[in-house]
């Protein structure tokens, strides 16, 4: 177990090394609300025209808080876990005194402190500004409490899944395919493009089991009182099942691959 | 005249030896090829989905039926599958070419660094894109009521080329700053800013952002303003526009382009 003192060393150097791709980081956080927002003036259109579904304030309101939550939960790790494998930079982290994975959990928890500001700041210039437009009347005590607590999980889940794609470098050399398949679930099964309150029932079911919506919508859903009661219990099970499962076999992986890893000449 | 033909046959030949060169590299991971060509074939059925969901909850999208719908996600998976095809992956690599000095061999070739820079990599693996996109084109025409004329097809051919045109400028115009930046990792950031919004009907948007698509980063030109040529919603007054803003922002990459390279230095000398 590493002392408390090298960890914290190592999100002081990972907060250095931030400082040198400031620039970088801002862009990469507006990229990332681009969807969120595009999706949002898509069904807000469809709002306007009020035949079925949610009104135009709950879509305002579920697509602010999946900017927040994209943010919260996105994980790029995993991606240069795989370049580090594939290339043999990993063994530069694996002769340091701490175990590498810290240096992941340091990047993406300072790096999301700084890329949290901005749809931090949106969503209080749009309550400012346009108070009407969002529908705060959802967002209840006892709502929020429970979207904090699947955030969380979230943030894990996220993190977790990104890394086990990530270490599946040690056995296949097309990993970044598999991302790409991953990025494409993303899009349709976690509530990004299409909010689970107007997917159709089948797909919805089908969706309901794969990890993608409690990394994203999951949390939405609880702060707008979408998910409730039992339904509320039902995903947090499922939530929690997913995270344990992957942390489990992450950590498996880890091991294993270590042991078969061979690393390619430098 | 005699030697811009020359020179525009010298590049069409060395384009052609990179397309061989990049179909020979990706078969040789041949099951990653197959597994590229399906996932684009998977992405386009995501996106019919979203389509399809959408119009579950609305007759119209800010106008435009579901088969138009269609179209412009056709349009935006064949002109998005040429522009990857082109250039993008080579601009892409641009950062990491300056970074580890391979940018000096661009330099010294018997063609223009700009073309070797942006055209030496094709992504050979859009095929698939274009393909894809191809057919759900072709269904969304004979879902028309009234087939396009050939000079709205014409006119569709143009505008596309101009909008390939722009989105190349615009890669180019923020690539350039790798010259004056030490580093450059959010081009890839840019390209998603400039690609997201292609699938979707710009009238979506309030007036303020959609001032912005137009005139100051144009993609609206890419993608949407050539499926208003072939839905008919096509202003004639917006073909002056299309071409003057192409002109426009190929002339300012040039220049950012030039500027940049005088202020490069290399990075293994």
């Amino acid at each position: 177990m590493p002392s408390a003192a090298k960890i914290a060393r190592t999100f002081s150097m990972e907060w250095s090394r931030l400082g040198q791709y400031r620039a970088d980081v801002i862009l990469w956080m507006i990229a990332e609300t681009a969807i969120p927002f595009l999706s949002l003036a898509v069904w807000y259109t469809v709002a306007l025209s009020g035949q079925t579904g949610p009104t135009p304030q709950e879509i305002v309101t579920y697509y602010i808080l999946i900017a927040f939550i994209k943010i919260a939960t996105d994980s790029w790790g995993g991606m240069f876990l795989t370049y580090e494998i594939l290339d043999g930079d990993i063994v530069k982290d694996l002769i340091r005194p701490i175990w590498p994975m810290w240096k992941k959990i340091a990047n993406n928890i300072n790096e999301k402190t700084i890329k949290l500001i901005f749809p931090t700041l949106i969503g209080i210039t749009v309550l400012l500004l346009w108070p009407n437009i969002i529908d705060t009347s959802l967002l209840t005590t006892p709502h929020l409490l429970l979207a904090a607590a699947s955030l969380i999980l979230a943030i894990v889940l996220a993190f977790v899944l990104d890394i086990t794609l990530g270490l599946i470098a040690f056995w296949l050399e097309d990993a970044f395919q598999i991302r790409r398949y991953k990025f494409m679930l993303e899009y349709v099964a976690s509530g990004l493009i299409i909010p689970f309150a107007v997917m159709p029932p089948i797909a919805r079911t089908l969706f309901e089991f794969l990890p993608f919506r409690y990394v994203l919508s999951f949390p939405a859903e609880l702060a707008l009182g979408q998910a409730e009661g039992a339904r509320a219990l039902e995903g947090f099970g499922i939530q929690l099942t997913w995270t344990i499962g992957l942390l489990i076999l992450s950590w498996l992986m880890w091991r294993a691959g270590l042991k078969r890893y061979a690393v390619p000449g430098r | 005249m005699q030697s811009l033909v020359v020179n525009t046959k010298h590049l069409w030949r060395v384009w052609r030896a990179s397309l061989r060169a990049g179909l020979i590299r990706e078969m040789e991971f041949r099951g990653n090829f197959i597994a590229g060509l399906i996932r684009q074939i998977l992405f386009l059925g995501i996106f019919v989905f979203f389509i399809n969901v959408i119009f579950q909850n609305t007759e119209q999208l800010a106008g435009w039926q579901q088969h138009e719908m269609l179209l412009i996600l056709a349009l935006s998976r064949i002109i998005e599958g040429v522009i990857n095809l082109l250039f993008t992956e080579s601009i892409m690599r641009l950062p990491e070419a300056v970074r580890d000095g391979t940018f000096d061999f661009y330099l010294i070739r018997p063609l223009p660094a700009q073309f070797s820079a942006a055209f030496r990599r094709p992504g050979v693996d859009n095929f698939g894109n274009i393909l894809v996109g191809l057919i759900l084109f072709a269904y969304a025409i004979s879902a028309m009521t009234t087939f396009p004329s050939f000079s709205s097809i014409g006119l569709l051919l143009f505008l596309s080329a101009l909008g390939i045109t722009i989105y190349y400028s615009l890669l180019i115009l923020v690539s350039s700053l790798v010259f004056r930046l030490e580093r450059l990792e959010m081009l890839w950031a840019f390209n998603i800013l400039f690609s997201e919004p292609l699938t979707v009907p710009f009238d979506i948007f309030s007036r303020a952002p959609r001032f912005v698509l137009t005139y100051l980063v144009p993609i609206a030109f890419v993608v949407f303003v050539p499926a208003q040529a072939i839905t008919g919603r096509l202003q004639w007054s917006q073909i002056p526009v299309a071409i003057g803003i192409a002109a426009l922002f190929l002339t300012l990459a040039n220049l950012a382009w030039r500027a940049g390279l005088r202020k490069y230095s290399s990075a293994s000398s």
